[in-house]
């Protein structure tokens, strides 16, 4: 294997592993300095290779000595994205659920006696007769349970980011 | 130990990694992955900064670390510690054992 080919393995070790990008470049560097160095000193890639180590045992000692390096990994990320997605959905599902309360009520004050019960129908009484008016309300049962569902997903993503991130340390 | 060795002379990894070795009789053997966190974790200290060396020749520039005032400060201070750290230790491991 070259010089150019272990870097390669290396640098996609490194990405793999997780590590921070900053810090990915910072160590690619240095490596790729010292291989130089060594090859000038006549040592050949073989040698220098069995003595640096694989391209995952070297990214592994890395991480095990600086577990700051370790950025999110996409199993994390996905986590995180879903949580906060989630999070904003409920969100909105909440205030929904809110505005159209806040409606409903804002409609039964101008239209009707105040403490008057919020019925599916109402009848008023017009001059020439009672005039039924069937007023349909929009009942958000199943927003609530979608919201529900949505803050549960929300809590239970967040939950399983941070045992991942536990996990790592 | 490290700081120690770039006090001495401003070296890139590999130079440290053999330098370390060879003064310490093969007692401390490590590796690039070991290493460089060390290195880093002294650089964003400030305690040593990062240069390239002018290639002399055919050779290409390399990557060497050199100690900073702060870092000399430091290696004073680690020395101390060290100092009195080891003539404690020496000191109770000498103790002759006590006849009960």
């Amino acid at each position: 294997m070259t010089k150019d080919q272990y870097l390669k393995t290396v640098s996609a070790a490194l990405r793999r592993s997780g590590m921070k990008r900053k810090i990915r470049r910072r160590l690619e560097t240095d490596l790729s300095s010292d291989f130089t160095a060594r090859l000038e000193k006549g040592e050949s890639s073989e040698e220098i290779i069995r003595t640096m180590g694989t391209p995952d045992q070297l990214a592994a000692e890395f991480l095990k000595e600086n577990s700051s390096a370790k950025a999110r990994t996409p199993v994390e990320k996905a986590f995180l994205i879903s949580g906060s997605v989630f999070a904003v959905i409920t969100a909105a599902c909440g205030v929904w659920i809110g505005a159209d309360q806040l409606l409903i009520s804002r409609f039964q004050t101008k239209f009707f006696n105040p403490g008057t019960t919020l019925n599916n129908t109402t009848v008023i009484g017009g001059a020439d007769g009672p005039t039924a008016v069937f007023i349909t309300v929009h009942r958000p049962e199943w927003m609530i349970f979608l919201s529900a569902f949505f803050l549960i997903a929300c809590i239970v993503s967040f939950i399983l980011y941070f045992r991942s991130r536990r996990n790592k340390k | 130990m490290i700081l120690r060795l770039i006090e001495r002379r401003p070296s890139y990894g590999y130079e440290l990694l053999t330098e370390l070795e060879k003064t310490s009789s093969r007692f401390f053997s490590l590796r690039e992955g070991t290493l460089y966190p060390i290195l880093y974790r002294l650089e964003d200290d400030g305690l040593i900064h990062a240069q390239w060396s002018v290639g002399k020749g055919r050779n290409t520039p390399k990557k060497v670390y050199a100690i900073t005032p702060q870092g000399r400060e430091a290696l004073a201070r680690l020395r101390s510690l060290w100092e009195q750290f080891s003539k404690s230790v020496n000191s109770i491991l000498s103790e002759e054992d006590s006849i009960p």
